[in-house]
């Protein structure tokens, strides 16, 4: 009885401490995060008075490197399915013959929709440099957009854009997963 | 109890330091455990390491200081100390007595830091002393320092290095770098060491490879804010920003002239991607590679007359450098199918790049003619996009060893690794030059 009492008495004690350990330890999780995301970012307003930013820099010696941020609307992009999406095998920009196929029916909804634009947007696995993915993504949109000039899509209906490795479709580390980020992906407007 | 505190510190500091000088034998060697052998130089490199003694900073004026800054600057200070690989610096609480009863244990200086405030503000003072001859070195004072702390902490550290080494310390520059920890590819700087993350955009898309003016005035990066991949300037404050180069397609990968006149970058607007140079305001654009391959990743040389550079022109993407005005090209690597991402040292003696094993990513460095090359990282996820030290004595980059992406810095033997405390995944980083830093 005894024991079993002093036991208990232990057992409550571990669970006191347990649970001021375990919030101090959120606590501290919590501060050192915000700590590092709370720093505000002060961009210059949208249409600068020409004189002011560069002469409130701290080396007024050094000019800026180039003219100054004009805004402009950034236009929404809208996903589509009835364009499907081509893939690549690794460090290739080269369009299967499976793909053409892919591409050719792509081409027919394309003239079936005069007047909708179309983004190609080049894709690359994980597996490559930052840099070098980015070339590669612009090769393989490049690509499709050129079988579908010689399918007859006329250029100004046609845009492409590379995002390198930046914007996976699968995050995972693996075959299956780098396979389904070799691609070109469509994005009609 | 006077006499009996002045010996027991010592003897105290003897244990201190046997208890150091141990973890440096025998932690090299537990860190190769299961790694492909190598030579491994930092054994003796250790030996000629400077001991230098920092204590808890004194409070002037018995003030209470609930954030304990006594003890949260020595220890910036010795962690700067200990990051420079001059030295071995150990922290203890304080410091009493004759300075050569140090000398004796092998301790050369002594950093005899204090703070005082006046209510609104604080002041450090920092003395080095030379232990054997007890002569002060070195007397510091930054006042108003209440909202640079560890801005003027890394100032004392680069002022101690200087004077003890004739070197120029790094502990005051920072490290460029894209973070998603807002969920979105944004662009930051932070001190070397990590702390003081600072947000420089928040463009909501994706911004990538940030790279410094010679200055350290400006960043220059890729951003996607006009759904094109565009070359954008900000100011290291983030007070101003505009765009540079925003042909159609890529206008990425750009690297300053060591002069700051000239950015090199990677356009794709000719129909291939290839290498440019144009003057710091976008003017002047000149095509210097003419290939049908992938041509990007420039790095300068520090006299600015060659350029390294990344290109798969021969199949597949190997380390190539040319003339600056695009001439003279020769293939640098031989080994493996997948090189690049160079970066060329401050010294100019050394190229660090990737190489690509499986699916990997690994760091090695190699002289300007590609001889000598060195595996710097091993078995530890993939390791990408080096970028040295304005010394030339650390490189920074990114890698996938832990649960995240994260940023890493090691000395150039591949030694003393150590992780920045950045949350989110981050990559692409760029380290910052040393100019304009010392005051």
């Amino acid at each position: 009885m005894k024991t079993k009492s002093i036991l208990l008495a232990c057992l409550a004690a571990s669970l006191v401490i347990f649970a001021g350990v375990y919030g101090c330890a959120r606590k501290e999780v919590k501060s050192t995060s915000g700590m590092e995301t709370q720093q505000p970012m002060k961009e210059a307003p949208a249409a600068p008075s020409p004189s002011a930013p560069p002469a409130r820099e701290q080396a007024k010696t050094e000019a800026p490197p180039g003219p100054k941020e004009q805004p402009q609307p950034v236009e929404p992009v809208k996903a589509e399915k009835a364009l499907k999406d081509v893939f690549f095998n690794f460090d290739s920009y080269a369009i299967t013959p499976y793909y053409a196929s892919v591409l050719q029916k792509d081409a027919a909804w394309m003239k079936a929709h005069p007047g909708r634009v179309v983004t190609i947007e080049g894709n690359c696995d994980e597996r490559g440099t930052v840099e070098y993915n980015l070339a590669l993504g612009q090769r393989r949109a490049d690509a499709a957009k050129k079988y579908l000039l010689s399918l007859g899509i006329p250029a100004d209906r046609l845009k492409t854009i590379s995002y390198g490795k930046s914007k996976p479709f699968d995050p995972g580390h693996n075959e299956a997963a780098w396979a389904k980020n070799r691609r070109d992906h469509f994005v009609v407007q | 109890m006077k006499n009996l505190k002045r010996r027991w510190i010592p003897a105290f500091a003897g244990m201190t330091l046997a208890m150091i000088f141990s973890a440096v034998l025998f932690f090299p060697a537990a860190t190769r455990a299961g790694a492909i052998p190598q030579i491994n130089l930092s054994t003796s490199q250790n030996a000629a390491k400077i001991s230098v003694i920092v204590p808890d900073f004194v409070k002037v004026g018995g003030f209470i200081d609930p954030q304990n800054r006594d003890k949260t600057m020595a220890d910036e200070l010795a962690d700067d100390l200990n990051f420079s690989g001059f030295f071995t610096a150990t922290r203890v609480t304080e410091v009493k007595g004759d300075p050569k009863a140090w000398s004796s244990l092998g301790v050369n200086n002594i950093v005899a830091g204090s703070y005082s405030t006046d209510g609104r503000e604080i002041s450090i003072s920092a003395k080095l002393i030379d232990a054997n001859a007890g002569s002060v070195l070195l007397d510091k004072t930054y006042p108003n320092s209440l909202r640079v702390m560890r801005q003027n902490i890394h100032k004392l550290s680069d002022a101690i290095i200087y004077q003890l080494t004739g070197e120029k310390g790094v502990c005051q520059t920072k490290i460029a770098f894209i973070s998603d920890m807002t969920g979105h590819d944004e662009l930051y700087t932070s001190d070397y060491d990590g702390h003081d993350v600072f947000m420089l955009t928040r463009d909501l898309g994706v911004d990538l490879l940030p790279a410094w003016s010679p200055s350290g005035n400006y960043i220059t990066y890729t951003s996607y804010r006009r759904m094109n991949p565009d070359l954008w300037w900000v100011s290291a404050s983030g007070k101003s920003r505009g765009i540079l180069s925003f042909s159609s397609g890529l206008n990425t990968a750009a690297a300053w002239s060591p002069d700051g006149r000239r950015i090199a970058l990677c356009k794709s607007s000719g129909g291939n991607a290839e290498i440019y140079t144009m003057n710091r305001d976008g003017g002047g654009v000149t095509e210097i590679t003419h290939t049908r391959g992938i041509n990007t990743s420039p790095s300068w040389s520090p006299n600015g007359q060659e350029i390294v550079f990344n290109s798969d022109r021969e199949g597949n993407p190997q380390v190539y450098v040319m003339d600056s005005d695009g001439g003279n090209v020769r293939r640098l690597t031989f080994t493996g199918n997948y090189n690049a991402s160079p970066a060329w040292s401050p010294k100019g003696d050394k190229i660090a790049y990737v190489g690509r094993e499986g699916n990997v990513f690994n760091i090695f460095t190699m002289d300007p003619t590609g001889g000598n090359v060195v595996r710097l990282t091993w078995n530890s996820g993939s390791n990408e996009n080096p970028s040295w030290s304005p010394d030339g004595r650390h490189i920074v980059f990114s890698s996938t060893r832990g649960r995240e992406k994260s940023l890493y810095i090691m000395d150039t033997h591949g030694n003393d690794v150590m992780k920045l405390p950045i949350t989110g995944n981050c990559q692409t980083p760029a380290w910052s030059p040393a100019a304009g830093s010392e005051k």
